[in-house]
């Protein structure tokens, strides 16, 4: 067989240990998860608990495609002071040329964490940025139930982007059931489906089909914070943020906090964009002692 | 379809198990890891400060690829990884890169 390096992606190479990046992906990567069962990972009474299936850490550049399938039930947790616990699904860092990132799942996932911790749930997603043309896609049914305790913050994202979007990129998020975020005391809750958490710029389109429950929670001065197939920061481009929702979005939080709801919408500049939203069934948003609740659909 | 476990991946895991998961890892040609788990893989530690590493089809280390690479796991039953004790980690890694 071929051995196949392409010398950008030695210089690629170089630079990213240069610049102290802890992983290079270069080539044409293929990650593929099919569980039937269970997955469970714990840490008691410790410090981390970190899942990954058909994830990659640092920066990708090439094509890559990560694929899981999960017809079962997926557990992680990590209690104890100070513990942090995540999964991961075809999830990825960082990403730069032409990456899919696919996820089917059916099933019940329970991500855990408690006291000073920190939950995480990443499908289909890109944590940091991505440039190329890149596609993220779920397809969720059944229940995805999300944690945290204490000081905590607590993150789902399904088919998202959490930082820059730049380039052609599509994210569709499909969800059949529940989505149930927490936190508490001092905590974050952030859900995301078919969003991206900062700017995008070039032919974007975001795509989430719903029908069922998110339920996204926080506690005492606590942010409540849900986005469907929306953008957190300015858009430029020929972009579009479309949304279906037949089902509910139940979003809360309490005492010094606020609950944000965004559906199929941006709050930042706009050059070339188009949202549509539909929703049948309700949005259900409160917040409580004078602070903020927020509800943008379609604009 | 997957009949075979590839040399890199018993490798990785017996790094894993041994505990001295700092390997640096590069993949220039094609690589091909493929697991197959039909039962169940349980990996449990318990002590103050241990680690539970478990690793199926996946690299750990300072990762950098420059070939064709295909990681592929299957399971049909129950993976679990469990650290019992205070300051303990659970890692779990299926079909997929690591960096340390």
């Amino acid at each position: 067989m071929a051995v196949h390096v392409i010398d950008d992606c030695k210089r690629l190479v170089l630079i990213a240990a240069i610049l102290g990046l802890p992983a290079q992906v270069c080539a044409e990567v293929q990650q593929r998860t099919s569980i039937r069962g269970a997955a469970a990972n714990m840490a008691v009474m410790g410090g981390e608990a970190v899942s990954s299936m058909s994830s990659g850490a640092g920066l990708q550049q090439g094509n890559s495609t990560q694929s899981s399938y999960v017809n079962g039930v997926v557990i992680n947790g990590a209690i104890g002071p100070g513990s942090h616990s995540s999964v991961s699904l075809s999830s990825a860092h960082k990403v730069r040329g032409s990456n899919i990132q696919l996820s089917s799942f059916k099933g019940v996932l329970v991500n855990g964490s408690a006291l000073v911790a920190k939950a995480s749930v990443q499908i289909a997603s890109v944590a940091g940025d991505v440039s190329g043309s890149n596609t993220q896609i779920a397809n969720v049914s059944g229940a995805v139930v999300n944690a945290a305790a204490l000081a905590a913050k607590s993150t789902v994202q399904i088919a998202s982007v959490g930082g820059n979007s730049k380039g052609t990129n599509l994210q569709i998020a499909d969800v059949k059931g529940a989505v149930v975020n927490g936190a508490a005391l001092v905590a974050k809750a952030d859900t995301q489906l078919a969003s991206v958490g900062k700017n995008v710029r070039g032919a974007n389109k975001q795509v989430a089909v719903m029908r069922g429950a998110i339920v996204n929670l926080a506690g005492a001065a606590a942010l409540a914070d849900v986005r469907v197939a929306s953008v957190g920061g300015s858009v430029n481009g020929a972009n579009s943020q479309s949304a279906v929702v037949a089902g509910g979005i139940v979003n809360l939080a309490a005492l010094a906090a606020k609950a944000s709801v965004l559906v199929a919408s941006r709050p930042g500049s706009v050059g070339g964009n188009a949202q549509s939203a539909f929703v049948g069934g309700g949005v259900v948003n409160i917040a409580a002692y004078g602070r903020s609740s927020t509800v943008e659909i379609g604009n | 379809m997957l009949k075979s476990v590839s040399c890199a991946v018993a490798l990785l895991m017996s790094f894993a198990i041994a505990g001295t998961a700092t390997a640096e890892i590069t993949i220039k040609g094609k690589n091909d890891q493929q697991t197959r788990v039909d039962g169940a893989v349980t990996n449990i530690a318990i002590g103050s400060e241990t680690v539970a590493e478990q690793n199926l089809s996946s690299n750990v280390g300072t990762v950098s690829i420059g070939g064709d690479n295909k990681q592929v796991t299957e399971i049909d039953g129950a993976v679990t990884n469990i650290a019992i004790g205070s300051k303990s980690k659970a890692m779990q890694n299926i079909s997929s890169n690591r960096s340390l």
